[in-house]
């Protein structure tokens, strides 16, 4: 049974295992897991990638698993995100499960796993920029990768190994050993990893190479514990030293391993013969990449001459069907003898050779049961080509230059790129049989030259592909890009140009080749790119351009975003005049008449559209009429009906306008409709943050008595809901962000679930020794419990803090300093309600006084910088008030009236308002009564 | 102690002696795959090429023991297997235009034993030292002597390159001002002993020399009779050369609009014929374009700019090893650039021509 029909059997006994257990409800297995069950979970998520399945597998076997399978079981689903891909997420599960199973061995292992994470983060990074066009986003991309290596990889494995040492050099500990040894192999592996990434030849390669030489000649002289990590540390070290032209060196180091042998006698267990297999395979084709590195293939063409003349019972170099384990390595092997032979050998073996890699890899066989070996395998082929042209070898097909144009890209290299592709047109060059390659050859040359910030030459080479090749592969993309470039440098030409006379005959090839709507879907994309870019008038006649129906295949029909255009373009029209009134009105003057049409139409969705649109020109940065906006919006909640995006955005925006006028009753109607209509949508959540925000400010009005109470306590409710809903992203907010809910809730009188919140925060940054945080915690505590009436308990912690931290506190050095000495005031009033204790008095009287003079200072601040906003006000004046009924209480009624009188001559005269409306009101009662 | 396993290689080397001597004594062929590429189009794929003369070139497809023979002029270009490794470097040298590496690798394979092989490398060495010699006249002797030595071991065996070889001899004699020599150079192609087609190539080579020299009213008559004698219809290396020829002269003659119709209908016929050639001749068409707009421009902008275009059509499929093309390309679209008061660009494509093209005149 070959290799392939193996796979298939394999999937279909994984597909019966998972489905098996699914369809009885039956257990697939209990209690700790097995040696059987270790390897299956390993092949189905490492081999065969295929986490969805393996997820099901573990949701059953969690059913019966002990505590320690359960870990297992949970680390296996960390695996499952790697292998999606999903770095950020692995990164971040195993942080958690390393602080839920400290014990785990993977949890002793969970920094180095973080660095491994990085590393594939610094790797992502690389091959973003390997196909990213944009010379710009480029650069950074290569920077992000060469960042995130020195910082978060080379930097922390540096750091930890010497500590590590440093640490055994004090004391002998086995474990500590072993420990040490996997971070200096992962780094050996990491400077691999990063060196193949950099430009070869480079000075900074170059550096990263030496590195590797010196680290690895260590590790195999001195670490014997694990004779498999000696020998590919010894593989490290060849391959370093042909990176740096060493290659004599190099065929030396690697031909140590070409025959290595186990220390046993046979017969040989399955994992032995893998491993020796694997190491020799290695060894063989980074010694015949060493001599071909060196300019001399012919070595390397006697090597594997040698090697293949005899045959190793127990080692073959290939065998069939092969270990799947082993094809990856086996491919690289025959690249590098396709190279030798074809540069220093018979060119026709090395090129049949070649000839057969490319058609196994490409078969659908092999890319639909293996889609990742095909992958590897073809990365591996291409960048074989691109060597070859390196090597300058000549009289190669047309197609496999065009692979090296493929492996110059995976190197990021893309001038090369560019001579590769430029080879393919000569090899290919009124060879009929060739016309694919020099089509996808001219897109690549395209596509390099963007990468390179040559947007003039990639236009032209994709002109040269739509004329020279219009049946070609790539037509249809590189018209479009044609058209897409040429627009570009039209816009950039000021008084007329070529490249406007070239737009227009790229956007005859365009439509030939779109099948129709693609122009215009191409001008919603310019238009949105060059609105995005503050270019109005540009973007909107991009935008008019777009007619309501189009021709295909002599049939109009009608452009289904004609609707979305016009609104885009009414509001770019609305951005464009001075007057931000009179463009508002020119953009509703060219809205109306169309959402009637749309509404006479039936298009629900383009009057949604236009409706949005038009509230948006209403209610903005620049202009706000809000009953215009709500106008019209409001036909969105009863008459246009749908689930569209733009009816979802409609009804965001309406409520975001009702919050912003302080209409709550109507926003809650608005809000009833986001929440029936659009559930679980980043809308809804967006929603609820703002009413909650409305409604806290209806809350800090004193003089709304029972409303404003109310207003509390439902804000209290919706921050309770929001934390729940998806994309609230609560679980993993800063400690700050969750504070600032924690206080809401106890606003809103949920204090229990303001003090779990609290006490789960507090864990959560047990380690984190900055007192702020430390303070927050325990005055946030302080609060609920005060809130609660727990009046004693808040005092003795806000004592204990008060204590701790007094200089800080009443310098004001901290951003909470001033509340905890309003919470400690308040606390101390809750006693004096029932002891009547004078010096609770004198106490609220310093607390409150300090907590004024600290707020005075940041509203002076606030003020000149133009930031203050109507909640910190509305704190500074209500602590004023809570400072005069102190003296109110006792009995320095003229204290009182002497500090509000000083307020108003401060603000004109003897009858002046001071403060707010709401707290001025609270002003004049207390004035009144003191008189 | 295990003896090293690079002294226990010397047993392959050996092994790969006897191969190759029975290659030379037995006649023995490794593999088929040899590539036979017609002017029209069509190819023979993996066929084994046997013999090839400027008469007609024989091979053997796989299966099939009966020689085969097509007419050397209807050829293209052969594309051989079963060449050495030093051999197939120096076509990829001279591809890429490292014309020091080609020439070495060339000359070292001027040695081979197979009389084929020895044929390729010979001529290939002499089109090296040309195209070197484009760039450092000092390589123009070398070019000469060279084409002459193949000239004189090849005539015998008629060998398939031995018309080309003329034309190299001449061009070389007519790039170090030796225009009389060079037009002797061409005598056996116009006196008809390499066939009809080849008169044609020496009338060619004929106008290249006048044109060499300035007189390009009896230059544009040559290429202009070439260009619409009907036996070049389906022979685009002589009929761009044709009309390349009379763009040039037409250029010269200060006739601008005319080169760039000229130009112009030759790049859209070719774009009607089906499969484009995409090489130096057509980056030397854009060049003529490009040079025609740029002289005729003054100071206009938009036909300065139309210039920069047509040179960068060339540079964008233009390699280093088509002569001077890709380094003219550049430096005259860094020039238009100054032109137009774009000193960003200008410089540029000022330091991609030097790193490109270091040795190139054009570096200036």
């Amino acid at each position: 049974m070959d290799t392939i029909c193996w796979y298939r059997v394999l999937f279909i006994a994984v597909l019966v295992l998972s489905c098996t257990g699914a369809v009885d409800g039956q257990v697939v297995g209990r209690g700790d897991l097995s040696d059987g069950e270790r390897i299956y979970l390993r092949e189905m998520i490492g081999t065969y990638r295929s986490p969805d399945l393996a997820r099901i597998w573990i949701a059953e076997r969690l059913r019966g698993a002990s505590s320690k399978a359960r870990a297992d079981l949970e680390y296996s689903l960390a695996d499952c995100l790697r292998s999606e891909g999903d770095i950020d997420g692995y990164d971040a599960k195993i942080q958690a499960l390393a602080r839920k199973y400290p014990s785990h061995l993977r949890s002793k292992g969970a920094e180095l796993e973080a660095v491994q994470a990085a590393m594939a983060r610094s790797i992502q990074a690389h091959n973003g920029a390997v196909f990213e066009t944009d010379a710009r986003l480029r650069t950074r991309m290569l920077a992000e990768r060469d960042s995130i290596y020195r910082d978060e990889v080379a930097s922390v494995l540096d750091s930890t190994i010497f500590k590590l040492n440093e640490e055994l050099e004090q004391r002998a500990d086995a474990a500590k050993e072993s420990q040490r040894d996997a971070w200096e192999y992962y780094r050996l592996q990491a400077l691999r990893l990063y060196a193949q990434r950099l430009p070869e030849g480079s000075a900074a390669a170059r550096t990263v190479w030496e590195r590797l030489v010196e680290l690895s000649s260590n590790f195999v002289e001195t670490r014997y514990e694990n004779f498999v990590r000696r020998y590919e540390a010894q593989l490290f070290k060849g391959q370093a030293l042909a990176a740096l032209g060493r290659s004599e060196e190099a065929a030396e180091e690697l031909e140590l391993v070409v025959e290595i042998e186990p220390t046993i006698d046979p017969p040989y267990n399955d994992a032995t013969v893998y491993v020796i297999r694997w190491l020799r395979i290695q060894a063989l084709a980074g010694t015949a990449e060493a001599w071909n590195r060196a300019g001399k293939p012919e070595e390397a063409v006697d090597l594997f001459d040698f090697v293949q003349g005899g045959d190793d019972e127990y080692f073959p170099w290939k065998k069939s069907p092969e270990d799947p384990r082993l094809e990856p390595f086996i491919v690289q092997m025959e690249v590098e003898e396709a190279i030798s032979r074809i540069a220093g050998g018979i060119r026709g073996d090395g090129l049949k050779l070649t000839r057969r890699l490319i058609d196994r890899y490409r078969s659908t066989e092999v890319m639909s049961a293996n889609p990742d070996l095909a992958r590897s395998a073809n990365a591996d082929i291409a960048r074989g080509m691109s060597r070859l042209v390196d090597m300058k070898i000549g009289g190669m097909p047309a197609e496999f230059y065009f692979l090296a144009t493929q492996g110059y890209k995976k190197r990021a290299e893309p001038e090369k790129a560019i001579l590769a592709g430029k080879l393919v047109l000569n090899a290919g060059s009124g060879d009929p049989g060739a016309n694919r390659w020099c089509s996808e050859a001219l897109y690549e040359i395209a596509e390099n030259s963007d990468a390179l910030g040559r947007s003039d030459e990639a236009a032209l080479a994709y002109q040269q592909l739509v004329e020279g090749y219009p049946d070609g592969p790539r037509v249809a993309a590189a018209a479009q890009n044609f058209f897409a470039i040429s627009g570009d440098l039209a816009g950039k030409e000021i008084g007329g140009g070529p490249w406007q006379q070239l737009l227009v005959e790229a956007e005859g090839f365009f439509a030939e080749h779109s099948k129709g709507l693609g122009s215009a879907q191409l001008r919603m994309q310019q238009g949105a790119e060059a609105e995005g870019e503050g270019r109005y008038s540009a973007a909107r006649e991009l935008y008019l351009a777009i007619s309501k129906t189009i021709s295909i295949d002599g049939e109009e029909r009608p452009v289904p975003f004609f609707y979305r255009a016009r609104a885009a373009a009414a509001r770019c029209l609305a951005r464009l005049g001075e007057d931000p009134e009179i463009a508002a009105s020119q953009a509703l003057g060219e809205l109306e008449p169309l959402i009637e049409s749309a509404r006479t139409e039936g298009d629900a969705a383009g009057e949604a559209v236009l409706r949005f649109e038009l509230a948006v020109a209403s209610w903005n940065d620049r202009f706000k009429q809000a009953d215009l906006a709500i106008s019209a919006l409001s036909p969105l909640l009863e008459e246009v009906g749908g689930s569209g995006t733009h009816r979802e955005g409609g009804l965001l925006l309406w409520l975001q306008i009702l919050c912003a006028e302080g209409r709550l009753e109507e926003a809650e109607r608005v809000f009833s409709s986001l929440d029936s209509d659009f559930p679980d949508s980043q809308a809804l959540l967006i929603g609820t943050y703002d009413l909650v925000v409305a409604l806290q400010v209806a809350a800090g009005d004193p003089s709304e008595g029972a409303a404003a109470a109310a207003a509390a306590r439902r804000a209290g409710d919706l921050i309770s809901r929001w934390i729940q809903l998806p994309g609230s992203g609560f679980e993993d907010a800063e400690a700050g962000v969750k504070f600032g809910i924690a206080s809401i809730l106890i606003d809103g009188g949920r204090y229990s679930e303001a003090v779990q919140i609290l006490e789960r925060t507090r864990a959560t940054i047990a380690e984190d020794d900055r007192p702020e945080m430390q303070i927050a915690i325990s005055f946030y505590l302080a609060k609920a419990a005060n809130a609660s009436g727990q009046h004693d308990r808040a005092l003795e912690s806000l004592d204990a803090l008060v204590a701790e931290f007094e200089n800080e506190t009443f310098m004001g050095q901290f951003n909470d300093a001033p509340y905890l000495l309003i919470q400690r005031a308040l606390a101390n009033r809750g006693l004096y309600k029932s002891d009547r204790n004078i010096e609770r008095l004198e106490s609220m009287e310093k607390d409150l006084n300090a907590a004024i003079g600290i707020l005075g200072q940041r509203r002076r601040s606030l003020r000149l910088q133009n930031a203050l906003t109507p909640s910190f006000d509305g704190d500074y004046w209500n602590t004023w008030l809570l400072y005069l009924d102190v003296l109110k209480a006792q009995n320095r009624c003229e204290d009182v009236l002497r500090i509000i009188k000083s307020r108003r001559l401060m603000h004109g005269s003897k009858d002046s308002d001071f403060a707010p409306r709401a707290q001025q009101v609270a002003f004049d009662r207390i004035e009144k009564e003191c008189q | 102690m295990r003896e090293p396993l690079l002294m226990r290689l010397g047993g392959a080397a050996i092994f790969k002696m006897a191969v190759i001597a029975a290659i030379v004594l037995g006649g023995v062929t490794p593999c088929a795959g040899d590539q036979i590429l017609l002017k029209s189009g069509r190819s023979y794929d993996e066929v084994t090429i046997t013999k090839a003369t400027w008469e007609q070139v024989e091979y053997r497809m796989r299966g099939v023991s009966t020689r085969q023979k097509v007419d050397a002029d209807d050829v293209d270009r052969l594309e051989f297997t079963s060449e050495p490794s030093g051999l197939s470097r120096g076509r990829g040298a001279l591809v890429q235009g490292d014309w020091a590496r080609a020439v070495s690798s060339l000359r070292a394979a001027s040695s081979l034993p197979d009389e084929r092989q020895k044929a390729n490398a010979m001529y290939l060495l002499s089109v090296a030292h040309l195209r070197w010699g484009e760039q450092d006249g000092a390589h123009l002797g070398d070019a000469a002597k060279s084409a002459q030595e193949f000239i004189s071991r090849f005539a015998e065996k008629k060998d398939f390159y031995l018309p080309h070889a003329h034309q190299i001899l001449s061009e070389a004699l007519m790039r170090s001002g030796k225009f009389s020599e060079a037009e002797g150079a061409l005598q056996k192609l116009a006196d008809g002993t390499y066939g009809n087609r080849w008169v044609l190539g020496g009338k060619l080579g004929r106008g290249e020399v006048l044109l060499a020299q300035g007189r390009h009213a009896d230059a544009r008559d040559l290429f202009g009779s070439v260009g619409n004698d009907g036996a070049v219809a389906g022979d685009s290396t002589f009929r761009n050369r044709a009309w390349l020829g009379y763009a040039a002269c037409q250029i010269g003659q200060k006739q601008y609009p005319a080169a760039i119709e000229t130009v112009r209908k030759k790049i859209i016929e070719a774009r009607k014929r089906g499969t484009p050639r995409l090489d130096g001749d057509m980056a030397r068409a854009w060049i003529i374009w490009g040079r025609a707009e740029e002289e005729r421009a003054g100071g206009d902008r938009k036909k300065l700019q139309w210039a920069t275009i047509r040179f960068l059509r060339a540079a964008v499929i233009a390699t280093g090893g088509d002569g001077e093309a890709l380094a003219e390309a550049l430096y005259r679209a860094k020039e238009t650039w100054k032109k137009l008061g774009d000193t960003e660009r200008a410089e540029e494509m000022g330091q991609r021509l030097a790193q490109l093209c270091p040795n190139s005149p054009w570096n200036k």
